[in-house]
């Protein structure tokens, strides 16, 4: 009798052993292709960190030297230089700091708008919900690009204002897919049956009902920081975006237009930088949401 | 005693395996059993004996990646179904054996409506009727399942659990089969519910003279509307026999096992007798008798030898080698 | 039934009139307008406040939205600062062209990922369906416009076979179709084949099979009916953003549609044009989603029984 006791404990120690998230790393780090978009991912943010310290702003980004204008890719210059004489190399890579700020800033700002708004309504529901609902439903009549563009029409043309207006044309989305998610975790049996042993209702929220919402907001992040570069670089590319001479890509694409005809590497090189973050950041965030998804699971 | 048993549809040595990532989960292991005309056996065992399996193989329906039909023969009405064509296994599925699933909210298709779900059983096997025809059948089925014919243009969500079971079961019958395998028709049901389609069940069986495989794992609707009972356990059938070979000439421990589980509402001071242990993991199958883990009378013989499969009278079968002794008696049976 | 489609109508009014304050106060508040932009040096105070007053400028913002609003209704949207001409013919004279320009886009997205969608779910894990996969993440994750550019510079430049703006020729209207389409080519495609392969798992067609139902039957019949409904439902609403979108694609070919017309009015501070356009598209957006909308209630058996059958509770939607 003692034998079968011990030995049911061990099995369920072991798996005991895994936290959740030590589960979803694992089951993460099985997909090949999520780990290279990791890396990839990892590789573009060490670089924005340490943009600075590799190129001279003044010299290399910003300043001009004519007599280098419009070189063709070269082993000096790998991705040549631009009308300005600018290494495009150099300021592509620098300009890897802007896409990643805006992008993690304008889902930071849409985070902090969209998701409590979406807990409370999918928490409280009532009028809350009803009237929040309303003013979300108007924002999203509103397409993305369509907001960026209201509001960077609106606020000006700014690094920051780009971020607002890319943050905000996301919190429709965001808002929605959070109260779709607390909507499913709040009618669940175990959310009842906490509520049945007495747990105050705060504390249901911060240990039940946030932590199951966490995945589906986790994978939310990683798209829409991709989407959030494609916005930034698409208004940027309109010219409501950064202001020159700063090196975004959709700038560069932008500026790169002009000579699409004696210099396309000008408009090609920096679009593929925007495409290998983008694919980096959906292959990532596609295995996230397999690794998290418990039907994945054997 | 007339030999002239028609055999409706014969099981021989099914083995079935699923392989899923690496694992060979030995789901039936060598399973035999036949349903002779008129009748209706009782398929008895606790979740993943493997007795969904085997309905699923008589129709040669088991979902092909992952399982496989490592072995065995399977006979409606002499045919082999195990080797057809798929031509001649669509004229069979519906037609000469039908099967009835047990959840009846996810077995119909929501976009369709019931009358044309009935009817296209219908259509399928006598095309020579056309399309009115066959939709009159079809709302004569669903009168003769207890529902106003009106109703055959609406829609599954519009019906309640019960009523979906009536209108599966008419899908089922509508082409008069020879043989019907029910599984677990009534678990999903309310318990009045069950009573009420249990025996609307048990009238259209009489009416149509259809053979019947009922798999359960409640003795009570075996002993209800059953004639004859099979025991499974881990894949194999380990006790068949007649509804009273069974019951009250119990001799498979596992099958005195489950007996002695059920509640006992004269003696309501009585501790509940569960089997210890749990059912082996399909996976990890051991060398000898399945149940040897968790049976009181087991022996080391038991966990090396397979059990063979014994005849103790002309209809009653025990796979069990205790039976090796002739003295050998369960508790159930030295009872007075 | 029809007692939804008024509720849904109503509420469409409520809507229509947030986004248009939105928009309005967002355009018109823009630090520097209009007669910020034209030279105004050798003007005197006065002649600046006179063409201020001219155009209405002066007057309070809500005020001016107010009699903006007035004017909609009579279908008058103002005049361009830079041509001159209505908005709302100009407005007219282009979306045409917009929509010429989406559903062309649009139908060659169906027809090609749809079908692609299907049969990825159906030979789950072979090579046609890996490399499906690839092409999808991939077609999500091209920028647009630059895929639109690198468009020109194949076609136009180097193999010189298109037109790389404009619309004049027939020709002209396919770089932009591949441009505005691939995008909802590849999340279509993904969202076809993930709801395939869910209807292919589900039970009744199981009991298709069971009652002897052709192969080809089950899946063309069964599984596709179910599958199809939200398939097409995603393929209409992209078709609906897909309008907004195509200001992007407008701009990099230069075709003449409403979106290129508001970025030109952007960058010419061209307020009312801006304004008035934004507007009409949204309230277009709207009205196609809820046309939408209410296609499907149509459609879908489940919805739309229960609106006639009376089952004493409001629908609920999650």
């Amino acid at each position: 009798m003692f034998k079968k006791k011990e030995k049911r404990q061990s099995i369920a120690s072991q798996y005991a052993k895994r936290t959740k998230l030590g589960e979803i790393w694992y089951r993460l780090k099985k997909n090949k292709g999520a780990m290279v978009g990791l890396a990839i991912v990892a590789l573009f943010v060490l670089i924005a960190i340490f943009a600075d310290v590799m190129f001279d702003y003044d010299t290399q980004i910003a300043g001009y030297n004519l007599r280098n204008k419009l070189i063709k890719p070269s082993l000096e210059h790998p991705f040549g230089t631009d009308e300005m004489g600018r290494d495009l190399f150099a300021r592509l890579l620098y300009g890897t700091r802007f896409s990643m700020a805006i992008a993690f800033s304008s889902v930071l700002f849409s985070v902090c708008v969209g998701l409590p708004m979406g807990a409370m309504c999918g928490y409280l529901g009532g009028k809350f919900d009803l009237i929040a609902m309303r003013l979300l439903d108007i924002l999203r009549s509103i397409p993305g690009i369509l907001m960026g563009i209201v509001i960077v029409s609106w606020l000006g043309q700014s690094t920051v204002n780009l971020v607002i207006a890319i943050g905000f044309s996301m919190v429709a989305p965001l808002a929605s897919a959070t109260r779709a998610a607390v909507l499913t975790v709040r009618n669940t049996e175990y959310v009842e049956s906490a509520r049945s042993i007495g747990l105050s209702e705060w504390r249901i929220v911060m240990v039940h009902i946030i932590p199951n919402c966490l995945s589906t907001i986790l994978v939310q992040i990683t798209l829409r920081v991709a989407n959030a570069i494609i916005a930034a670089s698409s208004l940027s590319f309109l010219g409501l975006g950064v202001p020159i001479p700063s090196p975004e890509w959709g700038a560069l694409l932008s500026a790169g237009r002009a000579y699409i005809r004696n210099a396309s590497y000008l408009t090609i090189f920096p679009g593929m930088a925007i495409m290998v973050l983008v694919l980096s950041l959906n292959v990532l965030g596609d295995g996230l949401r397999d690794a998290m998804d418990p039907k994945m699971h054997k | 005693m007339s030999n002239e048993k028609e055999i409706v549809l014969s099981i021989k040595d099914l083995v079935v395996h699923y392989e899923v990532d690496g694992d060979v989960i030995k789901a039936v292991n060598g399973m035999t059993i036949q349903l002779e005309k008129g009748r209706t056996l009782g398929l008895v065992g606790e979740t993943g004996a493997g007795k969904t399996t085997t309905a699923l193989a008589a129709l040669n329906l088991v979902p092909d990646p992952p399982g496989i039909i490592k072995n065995g023969e399977i006979q409606i009405c002499g045919k082999d179904v195990l080797h057809m064509s798929q031509k001649e296994l669509e004229m069979v599925r519906g037609y000469d054996i039908a099967m009835i699933f047990q959840d009846p909210m996810t077995s119909l298709n929501p976009v369709l409506t019931v009358g044309f779900q009935i009817a296209e059983s219908i259509r399928v096997h006598e095309p020579e009727l056309n399309s009115k025809q066959a939709y009159e059948r079809a709302l004569d089925m669903l009168e003769l399942v207890g529902i106003d014919r009106h109703r055959g243009s609406e829609y599954p969500h519009q019906f309640s659990g019960g009523m979906r079971q009536r209108v599966v079961i008419a899908i089922a019958l509508a082409c008069n089969p020879h043989v019907l395998v029910a599984d677990e028709p009534t678990t999903a049901l309310d318990v009045t519910i069950q009573a009420q389609v249990l025996d609307m069940m048990n009238n259209l069986k009489n009416k149509f003279g259809t053979s019947t495989i009922i798999i359960t794992h409640a003795l009570g609707i075996v002993a209800d509307i059953c004639d004859d009972v099979a025991v499974m356990y881990a894949g194999r059938i380990i006790e068949q026999g007649t509804l009273d070979d069974v019951f009250n000439r119990t001799r498979h421990p596992y099958t005195e096992g489950l007996f002695n589980s059920l509640p006992n509402i004269k003696d309501r001071k009585a501790e509940l007798k569960p089997i210890p242990g749990l059912m082996p993991d399909p996976a990890n199958l051991l060398e000898g008798c399945a149940f040897a883990d968790r049976c009181s009378y087991a022996t080391d013989v038991c966990r090396t030898k397979q059990p063979e499969q014994r005849m103790i009278s002309g209809t009653h079968m025990v796979a069990c080698t205790a039976y090796d002794d002739p003295n050998f008696m369960i508790e159930r049976s030295r009872k007075p | 039934m029809l007692q939804y489609i008024w509720k849904r109508l109503l509420l469409l009014i409520p809507v229509v009139l947030g986004v248009s304050l939105f928009i309005f106060l967002a355009v018109n508040a823009a630090s520097g307008d209009f007669v910020d932009s034209l030279n105004t040096d050798d003007m005197t105070k006065e002649e600046i406040i006179a063409i201020r007053a001219h155009y209405g400028l002066d007057k309070p913002l809500l005020v001016r939205y107010g009699l903006y609003m007035l004017d909609l209704l009579h279908g008058n949207l103002g005049k361009s600062y830079s041509t001159g001409l209505p908005v709302f013919e100009m407005f007219m004279s282009k979306i045409g062209n917009t929509l010429y320009l989406t559903i062309g886009a649009s139908l060659v997205c169906w027809i090609l990922a749809i079908p692609l969608g299907i049969f990825a779910a159906q030979h789950q894990g072979s090579i046609l369906d890996n490399a499906a996969s690839v092409l999808g993440v991939l077609g999500l994750s091209i920028p647009n416009f630059w895929l639109g550019l690198v468009l020109i510079i194949v076609f136009s430049q180097y193999l010189r076979i298109l037109p790389s703006g404009g619309a004049e020729t027939a020709a002209s209207v396919i770089l932009p179709a591949i441009t505005l389409g691939t995008g909802q080519m590849a999340v279509l495609m993904r969202t076809t084949r993930s709801t395939m392969v869910d209807c292919l798992s589900q039970d009744y067609l199981r009991t298709a099979r069971a009652k002897g139902v052709a192969e080809k039957r089950v899946i063309n019949l069964h599984a596709l009916r179910n599958a199809l409904i939200p398939i097409i439902n995603i393929a209409l609403t992209q078709f609906a953003a897909s309008l907004a979108g195509a200001a992007l694609t407008e701009t990099v070919f230069s075709w003449p549609g409403v979106g290129k017309m508001i970025i030109d009015g952007i960058n010419q501070r061209d307020t009312p044009v801006v304004c008035g356009s934004l507007i009409l598209k949204c309230i277009i957006i709207s009205l196609t989603v809820l046309l939408i909308d209410l296609l499907f209630v149509a459609v879908d058996p489940r919805v739309k029984t229960s609106f006639v059958t009376v089952k004493g509770g409001k629908k609920e939607n999650v």
